[in-house]
């Protein structure tokens, strides 16, 4: 099930007007308990109505804009998009994506980033590869939006992100969503056929790559010169008092308790996510022009090879180098690439923090954060022409790695605004119980993690390469046996095969090169 | 108090209004205005005019006849960049000039060239067309140096956290005869770009 609550909460950018009317309900409701007291009480007068309510009023506005955006459940949509992918009905779940995208064909621009590149790879797979492109190309502009808002704005985004939740915010897409998007656009440009842009591509995502390490180089740099920092620093501040509360074994054994890993999903070497580097070298060894180009394959498949010993990435490493010295070639060879099974995705958990045990006034106070869910893979590995493939890259590995290092920076977030949120809805509480009451309801409605995700991704991918003898070659997949035609005017082919699941039927595209 | 609500509704006019920026002319050619992060004709045309002065100079491109001309085929250049440009943007400026200089001449007939060559010569049998005009066997001139290379780019952060962009336009021009290069040229173009997001 995709766990985004977009569509009812933030699609694009209309979840601004979701927190005016939780307002304007809270308005009326506590309105008529003012109006029902004074009636009571044989003074009906509409100023001084007014005055009571002014206190509370002010106050609900608070809390209601700490409260942020309400949606919680996944839509239809979502539903519908997630038995789609699983059911291989990639058609049906690209129109989704598409609609939900708010992707405008004219001026060439996504209102959603995420829903873009959800669109841009099950176009992909449904082998609209133009349409594909367009979407990608899309989403990469509002990506640059993103990457160049202001400090203005970037500070802007903190606060409500503050007062908000974090879903409350634009989609923020990841490093590796990024890498994924150009390496989608590559190989849309190498299935039509069009080499050179793809060539393009494969070196935007390696140029990716390299921006995401000096990135979380940086990042570590800065952690490490933070705590120097700290140590000689006496001063009280209430953000350091947070990371201290984060920081405790108690709070880290609690959402241990719930499923959250802080270190268990360890990076690749470097950043590297190896099927994109795998599919550049990949790429050179086919449509390779010189000995630099081979060279280049040589590279990539020997850092790929360094990071999985996969014994068939180590053939295709020496096959380069091969090539690279006017030897071997790649006449009748087929690769195989297997998409295995669905990426991990994030769920919503709650820590109710039941604040009414310690002082009366506080009906409920809770906290919502993300953490992992793994989808299951279709099969271990699958076999062309008795060859089993071999794993080059566990996107939940680069999936988990990214998150578990921005984790500090959601709970930080999440803890300061429950804070926040629970100071308002105390002080409303003392101005009006039965109001503080109604507030402490919503706010454990409205309290929501922010899960949106890239889901469209698979959970792993695999390689394995054999010399065809015919015109086919048998791909088996569990108890799939699937007979491949290959263009024999060609002189090697791709072959990628995509099972999101043991039951449904293997997606199998060809590139005849 | 007034203020602040003229102060409130001037910054949302604002928001709604935006800007625009009005359509105008440019010099395209220009490196100090309207520069860009990726390759733009500036870049094309510096490099291509000065490596083709370089070889209309080179003397051992000069044909032994006074009268004669070698002839040039333009073979691949590799975009290996992040930019999706068309190569021709570099050849083209320098087929120009190789052919305006009357040192070279540039064969059209092969791979990448003007296909009709090739096709008119089916015309000969065909019914409909003069036959003494068909362009007969043995009239195409096989070229005697062949144009190739690549445009790379480079790209690595600075201490600042800006983007050092670097291109490099890479030509060869080899002797079809004895596969030799007799000349080789290479420009590069640097710039740098905001390096909170992507050259592209």
């Amino acid at each position: 099930m995709k766990t985004r609550r977009l569509p009812i909460m933030c699609s694009t950018r209309c979840h601004a007007a979701i927190p005016h009317l939780i307002f304007l309900s809270f308005y009326l409701m506590n309105g008529l308990f003012k109006l029902a007291s004074l009636e009571e009480e044989g003074t009906p007068s509409l100023m001084s109505w007014k005055m009571t309510m002014k206190k509370p009023l002010l106050l609900l506005a608070t809390t209601v804009t700490l409260t942020g955006c309400a949606g919680i459940m996944p839509t239809k949509s979502d539903q519908q998009f997630s038995s789609a992918v699983h059911s291989g009905d990639y058609t049906t779940a690209a129109q989704f994506a598409l609609e939900e995208s708010g992707y405008d064909p004219e001026t060439q621009t996504v209102s959603d980033i995420l829903w873009a590149i959800e669109a841009g790879a099950i176009l992909n797979y449904a082998g609209d590869y133009e349409l594909s492109n367009q979407v990608f190309d899309a989403s990469e502009k509002s990506m640059k939006e993103v990457d160049q808002e202001s400090t203005v704005s970037n500070l802007l985004q903190t606060g409500l992100s503050m007062v908000g939740n974090d879903a409350f915010l634009d989609y923020e897409q990841t490093l590796y969503d990024g890498v994924m998007t150009n390496t989608y656009k590559a190989w849309n440009f190498m299935h039509a056929g069009d080499y050179n842009n793809a060539r393009v591509e494969w070196n935007r995502a390696e140029e990716r790559q390299r921006r995401a390490a000096e990135f979380f180089a940086e990042q570590i740099k800065q952690q490490e010169e933070a705590l120097e920092g700290e140590q000689g620093d006496n001063k009280f501040d209430p953000a350091e008092f947070v990371a201290k509360t984060l920081d405790s074994a108690e709070t880290r054994k609690m959402l241990e308790a719930q499923g959250v890993t802080f270190d268990q999903w360890k990076p690749y070497e470097g950043y590297v996510n190896p099927y994109t580097t795998y599919s550049y070298g990949l790429n050179l060894l086919l449509n390779g022009k010189s000995a630099s180009d081979y060279n280049k394959a040589a590279d990539a498949f020997k850092r790929v090879y360094g990071l999985t010993n996969s014994k068939q990435v180590k053939a295709d490493l020496d096959l380069a180098k091969s090539l690279a010295k006017g030897r071997s070639s790649t006449d009748n060879m087929v690769w195989v690439i297997f998409e295995n099974g669905e990426s991990m995705v994030k769920e919503e958990f709650r820590l109710d923090l039941p604040l009414f045990l310690f002082t009366e006034d506080v009906a409920y106070t809770g906290i919502a954060l993300p953490r992992l869910k793994a989808r299951e893979q279709a099969f271990p590995s699958i076999q062309v022409e008795g060859v089993k493939t071999e794993v080059i890259a566990d996107m939940d590995k680069i999936i988990g790695a990214e998150f578990e290092k921005n984790y500090n920076s959601i709970l930080t977030r999440e803890i300061t605004r429950t804070l926040l949120k629970t100071v308002a809805q105390k002080q409303i509480n003392d101005s009006n119980p039965l109001a503080g009451f109604a507030t402490g309801m919503l706010q454990s409605a409205v309290t929501s993690a922010d899960t949106r995700t890239f889901t469209s991704l698979p959970k792993q991918y695999q390689t394995a390469h054999v010399k065809r003898k015919g015109d086919t070659v048998k791909v088996k997949a569990g108890n799939f046996e699937i007979p491949v035609a290959l263009d024999t005017s060609a002189t090697s082919h791709i072959i990628h095969v995509k099972a999101v699941s043991p039951t449904t039927e293997p997606l199998v595209r060809v590139i005849n090169l | 108090m007034l203020k602040l609500k003229t102060l409130a509704a001037t910054l949302l006019a604002l928001s709604i209004t935006g800007c625009t920026t009005p359509t105008a002319y440019i010099n395209a050619e220009s490196k100090t205005e309207n520069i860009v992060a990726g390759l733009s004709y500036a870049d094309f045309k510096g490099a291509a005019d000065s490596m083709a002065d370089e070889i209309i100079a080179n003397k051992m491109l000069d044909h032994p006849d006074e009268r004669g001309r070698y002839i040039m085929f333009v073979s691949d250049i590799t975009n290996d960049t992040m930019q999706r440009i068309d190569t021709d943007q570099l050849a083209k400026t320098i087929r120009v000039k190789l052919t305006n200089s009357g040192k070279f001449l540039i064969t059209n007939a092969f791979t990448g060239g003007d296909k009709a060559v090739a096709e008119m010569r089916q015309l000969k049998d065909s019914e409909m067309v003069k036959q003494s005009s068909v362009k007969g066997a043995g009239q195409v001139y096989a070229p005697d140096f062949s144009l190739s290379g690549k445009i790379m780019q480079r790209n690595n952060t600075m201490d600042n956290n800006d983007t050092r962009i670097e291109y490099y336009f890479q030509l060869s021009l080899t002797n079809l005869e004895n596969g030799l290069s007799y000349w080789e040229g290479e420009r590069v173009v640097g710039k740098v770009a905001d390096g909170d997001t992507v050259s592209w």
